[in-house]
């Protein structure tokens, strides 16, 4: 089972950073619209990954992007950040209704969004203030990190009704 | 001691996490302000074969415009060998004899592979490096206008900082009159770049032609772009003028990597003159 996993995340891995590397790093909406949708990967790690994992695997993923970027440790900044948030939102979100899996077909739409509006948002918006790197365009940063999460968690809702819609499951 | 390794343990993912983001800090800020302790980067013998993929598969779908770029580029230059051939001609002169001064600057043609315009400081990454005959320093033009400078090489690519960088400046001149400013980039419009230091009794037009004045990395009278705006801010003895880029930088497809021949000596030159002043 664990193998299965094992096998299914590398492969996800490798399908986000060849998808973010080769498209959606050219992807630039009006010039406010960016997309960083290898973020998914991490954000749907599985749920009961170590969260120590979920931090290493933050950093390595942010890593690499930021190799291919050229804006060494931006990237690794966000994603360590969002992975340290991973469990607290989780935890706030599954308040309400208990949550098994991270899947868009069992916890509906509205939970998905919530989960992946905010930390999304978290994630864009770092790596523009830190590209930034100082105040005065604070609200052009802040209008890139909506615009850019929204764009993102629209693609990445596209990707999820794609592969991993219910009809796929009831066919496997 | 057994309290602090109670301690640790309790706060043992807060601690990782602060270390993580400790790391990513001190990479990003060294990357900012040592642009040459970086090692993964885009020259990246490993990112950049996979980043030369990535360009091979997006030039197909940009092979019209760069084989229209490369066809004018091709013109000109013919236009250009025509006029010089002729005026030589007419005028009887003796070709100048030096070759080193004839071959003052070589030219190599290189791919770009890696590019963005939507940053502070914009990086482009090309497919030639040391191998090829690239140092640190070389000025890189397209055939539209001047792109950057090179500021990385590796063995088999280099990273150059263009034109789209906070820390853009170029000594330019006023194709009409001569005069002489400096070009920075305004951080927003990546056609858009501004220029400084020409003060308000020399007359600027809108549309008066930009090149590079020959004081910099690079060679004299490449074209630069067009004033398209000047503006007189009360108060202040300089104009605020911006540049239309003649290079669309966000479309680059191939660049020329000059080398300057003389450029050592020069500087070499310019330095003992300095020591000289200051003894």
């Amino acid at each position: 089972m664990n193998n299965v996993v094992l096998i299914r995340q590398t492969g996800a891995f490798f399908a986000y950073l060849f998808l973010q590397i080769f498209f959606f790093r050219h992807l630039d909406l009006f010039g406010v619209a960016f997309c960083f949708l290898y973020v998914n990967f991490l954000l749907f790690l599985p749920i009961n990954t170590d969260n120590r994992v979920l931090l290493f695997a933050g950093f390595f993923v942010g890593f690499f992007v930021d190799g291919f970027d050229n804006t060494l440790g931006i990237h690794a900044f966000a994603c360590v950040l969002i992975m340290y948030f991973r469990p607290f939102l989780l935890h706030f979100l599954s308040d309400r209704n208990e949550v098994y899996t991270l899947s868009l077909s069992e916890n509906g739409i509205f939970w998905y969004l919530q989960y992946t509006l905010v930390l999304t948002f978290i994630h864009h918006f770092t790596i523009f203030l830190l590209q930034q790197f100082n105040i005065t365009y604070f609200f052009d940063t802040l209008l890139k990190g909506v615009a850019s999460a929204l764009l993102t968690t629209v693609l990445g809702l596209l990707i999820q009704y794609l592969f991993f819609s219910p009809l796929v499951k009831n066919t496997r | 001691m057994g309290g602090l390794l109670y301690l640790i343990r309790k706060y043992q993912l807060f601690l990782l996490f602060l270390l993580l983001e400790l790391v990513s800090f001190g990479l990003l800020v060294q990357n900012n302000y040592y642009q040459n302790a970086v090692f993964f980067n885009s020259a990246n013998s490993f990112t950049g074969t996979i980043l030369s993929w990535s360009s091979g598969l997006r030039e197909y779908f940009n092979l019209r415009q760069i084989n229209k770029e490369l066809a004018q580029d091709n013109v000109q230059m013919k236009q250009l060998l025509a006029r010089v051939t002729q005026k030589n001609e007419q005028l009887n002169i003796k070709p100048i004899q030096d070759s080193i001064i004839i071959n003052k600057y070589t030219y190599t043609l290189a791919k770009v592979i890696n590019n963005s315009t939507n940053k502070i400081n914009n990086i482009i990454t090309i497919d030639k490096g040391a191998k090829h005959g690239i140092k640190k320093g070389m000025a890189v033009i397209s055939p539209t206008g001047i792109v950057g400078k090179v500021i990385q090489v590796k063995q088999n690519f280099s990273t150059i900082i263009s034109l789209l960088s906070s820390k853009t400046n170029i000594s330019v001149q006023i194709k009409r009159n001569g005069e002489l400013a400096t070009l920075t980039w305004g951080n927003r419009n990546p056609r858009i770049a501004k220029l400084n230091d020409i003060s308000t009794n020399v007359k600027v037009q809108v549309n008066d032609t930009i090149q590079t004045s020959g004081y910099a990395n690079f060679p004299p009278r490449l074209m630069v772009g067009i004033v398209k705006k000047v503006r007189l801010i009360p108060e202040k003895t300089f104009y605020e003028i911006e540049v239309e880029l003649s290079t669309n930088l966000s479309s680059l497809a191939y660049v020329y990597v000059i080398q300057d021949i003389l450029k050592l000596e020069q500087d070499e030159l310019e330095a003992e003159t300095l020591e000289e002043l200051t003894e």
